[in-house]
């Protein structure tokens, strides 16, 4: 224990000098109270509200819209808005909510968790709600495949036994988590949008009786209503049922009960209503009103690392996270690109670029990914950037994407040299989570261009 | 031509399912046979000129094996007689003597004598370049588990990168016409000559499809790995 207040105290102290000098957003005080203290979770006290948001994709998207949330609703939050959800962010979180005495400081706290380790804080944390967005497939080196990280957050909530779970019932891979925690689910009817056969299926087994699954309608991926025709495993029923998405006026109808509630979306794409309803349905379990929670959505928005968009001459220049090495979150992102009518352009910077660039050798996710929805008639062409252009020519080819559609540079800042601006509604840049600057770089050197052409 | 794959259902990870799409590119007048876990494999009572199986999920590969074991003298005999086979990533364990999960030993088809020990703690990610007769063959791992014994029939000769086990100078298993290999996605996509090499075995000259494209990456690439000389990765690389 003379530990834990050893390291409480010198890595409050190392944030405190951190926040002075404006790095407030770094992860390394928590970094210290682990080094310090490795049961520093078991110890440092949590606030009255503790919100644990897991899965695949989405996870920093719905932290950041709860927290905004809760601040709305007059409650003070510690929530690490940079997407910090390894262990030493979390660490540093809960180092905020509390005082040097080890008490509770701030009203609540919302902690991006990562899947993988969740089985290592989440037992200390007993988070009160836990949020699973979704479980797809992610990094190979990493996460492996989504039934590992099945087993990785059951294993968690199995030892938080206490932890409300939101689930997405349309997910048959996450919506048999917590079988013994008390559970809250959330669905979307069948949007009748055009559905794009992914290459990618997770769901090819029914995992009680090894059947091939069904589905009564599919959002997209492995996403919808499922059963299996043999063993008659299907969708768990929703508490919080998307009757309805008007992605022109951005609402989101939910039947609630007998009841059915409209809300404000933060974004025209499907996987954005999915993160949305997520929320309604934890904040509905939390007993906030409609109105209010209506009213808190209308005021969110998605963080500016994921999208943004300026207009530069009547075209819109946007940037867009489709994360390399994540095979679903750059296929949900392909198909949107497909499914938004605009004429566009796009811009691939995908290398997953760190210190050792060996990491961007790791190809294999780009043959799990479905580059085949890019070849669109509304995408005219595509200019990759980076170290792995051959990789990605060769993909390309294989999605039976015509040749002279594609532009392949080595670099990135070249990539606005080759586009065609004269038939064209919207330029997306789709970067990396790790080439978020270099990314909205070149978004701006496209900008330049633009007007400099037409002067 | 006929190619069987078997349990796509199960093996459907790590872009393993592209080296079909290229042999489908390739071999337009191929025809393709998908076996799925609960029908007796096609090869074992017809002629195929390739059996292709990819990785899987821990608890997928236990079921493989489970549907395979009643056909393991057949599988033995088919192996015996030259059939083509081809397997990549982890399902080179179907067909190894059994795999250690902590205390739970899981026995496998027992076709060669080697055993595999799964580590969940620790993934295994690295790079790989190796010597297969004339042919240099890249590719990638990244796996739960490592393989032990004395490997009679090794497939390649380590270059650089990791064999059966981190100690290991061998990778893969390579008996007659049966192959298989820890490196998983795209393998033949990756390594054009070797794929060529595989179309002769079967008996066919064809030429791959984007042939050109699939040397120059990797071209690109084995010159990389050789110059870098780095091959270990952590989960970020």
């Amino acid at each position: 224990m003379l530990r834990f207040w050893i390291a409480l105290w010198a890595s409050k102290l190392c944030l405190f000098i951190f926040k002075l000098t404006g790095h407030e957003r770094d992860d390394r005080p928590g970094m210290l109270a682990l080094r310090m203290c490795k049961d520093f979770f078991k110890y440092v006290a949590t606030p009255k509200l503790t919100i644990a948001v897991t899965g695949t994709n989405g996870k920093s998207t719905v932290s950041s819209i709860i927290n905004n949330v809760l601040v709305r609703e007059g409650m003070t939050t510690s929530y690490n808005d940079w997407g910090a959800n390894h262990r030493p962010g979390q660490a540093r979180c809960l180092l905020n909510a509390v005082n040097i005495f080890n008490r509770p400081n701030k009203d609540a706290a919302i902690l991006e968790t990562d899947e993988m380790t969740s089985p290592m804080n989440v037992p200390y944390i007993k988070p009160d709600y836990m949020v699973v967005t979704n479980l797809e497939r992610d990094s190979i080196r990493r996460n492996a495949h989504p039934e590992y990280i099945f087993s990785c957050i059951e294993k968690a909530l199995k030892n938080s036994p206490n932890t409300k779970v939101i689930l997405n019932a349309n997910d048959p891979i996450s919506c048999f988590l917590g079988e013994n925690n008390e559970r809250a689910y959330f669905g979307v009817a069948d949007t009748k949008a055009e559905h794009f056969e992914s290459g990618i299926n997770d769901f090819s087994v029914c995992p009680k009786c090894y059947s091939i699954p069904k589905y009564n309608f599919k959002h997209y991926g492995h996403f919808g209503d499922f059963y299996c025709p043999e063993c008659g495993l299907k969708t768990p029923e929703c508490d919080y049922f998307a009757t309805d998405i008007d992605f022109e006026n951005r609402t989101i109808t939910v039947r609630e009960g007998e009841n059915n509630y409209k809300y404000p979306i933060v974004s025209d794409t499907l996987f954005n209503a999915f993160n949305v309803l997520s929320i309604i349905a934890l904040f509905r379990q939390m007993g906030i009103s409609p109105e209010k929670l209506s009213e808190h959505l209308s005021n969110s928005i998605i963080p500016v690392s994921r999208e943004s968009c300026t207009e530069v001459n009547g075209i819109k220049l946007y940037t867009f996270v489709a994360k390399g090495q994540n095979v679903s979150a750059a296929s949900a992102v392909f198909e949107y690109m497909a499914k938004e009518p605009s004429k566009k352009e796009l811009v691939l910077l995908l290398d997953e670029v760190y210190s050792n660039t060996t990491a961007t050798e790791t190809v294999t996710w780009i043959y799990e990914s479905d580059f085949e929805f890019l070849n669109s008639e509304n995408i005219t062409k595509i200019v990759i950037a980076g170290d792995r252009i051959l990789d990605y020519k060769l993909r390309l080819m294989f999605a039976g994407i015509p040749e002279e559609k594609v532009v392949c540079v080595k670099d990135k800042f070249e990539a606005p040299d080759h586009l065609d601006f004269s038939d064209v509604e919207r330029i997306y840049v789709l970067h990396d989570v790790d080439s978020i600057t270099t990314g909205r770089k070149v978004r701006d050197a496209i900008g330049e261009r633009i007007k400099r052409e037409c002067e | 031509m006929k190619i069987e794959v078997l349990f796509p259902e199960l093996s459907n990870i790590f872009g393993d399912f592209s080296n079909i799409k290229l042999l489908k590119e390739s071999l337009k007048d191929a025809e393709f046979v998908y076996t799925n876990n609960f029908d007796r494999p096609y090869f074992l009572d017809n002629k195929v000129d390739l059996v292709y199986i990819g990785s899987m999920p821990e608890s997928k590969q236990e079921l493989a094996i489970k549907r395979l074991m009643p056909y393991k003298e057949e599988i033995r005999a088919a192996i015996e007689n030259d059939v083509v086979m081809l397997a990549t990533g982890n399902s080179l364990e179907i067909f190894i003597s059994h795999i250690m999960d902590g205390e739970n030993r899981i026995d496998a088809l027992g076709l060669y004598d080697l055993y595999a020990v799964r580590d969940y703690v620790n993934r295994h990610n690295s790079h790989f370049v190796g010597d297969f007769e004339d042919i240099k063959i890249v590719g990638y791992k990244s796996q739960f588990t490592m393989c032990y014994g004395e490997n009679k029939h090794p497939f390649i000769n380590v270059v650089g990168g990791c064999g059966l086990n981190l100690n290991s100078k061998q990778e893969g298993i390579r008996y007659r016409n049966f192959f298989a290999t820890y490196l998983l996605g795209p393998f033949l996509v990756l390594n054009p000559y070797f794929t060529k090499y595989l179309l002769r075995t079967m008996g066919c000259d064809n030429a791959i499809a984007f042939e050109k494209q699939a040397i120059d990456a990797y071209n690109h690439r084995l010159d990389e790995l050789i110059k870098k000389g780095r091959f270990l990765m952590g989960e970020h690389g």
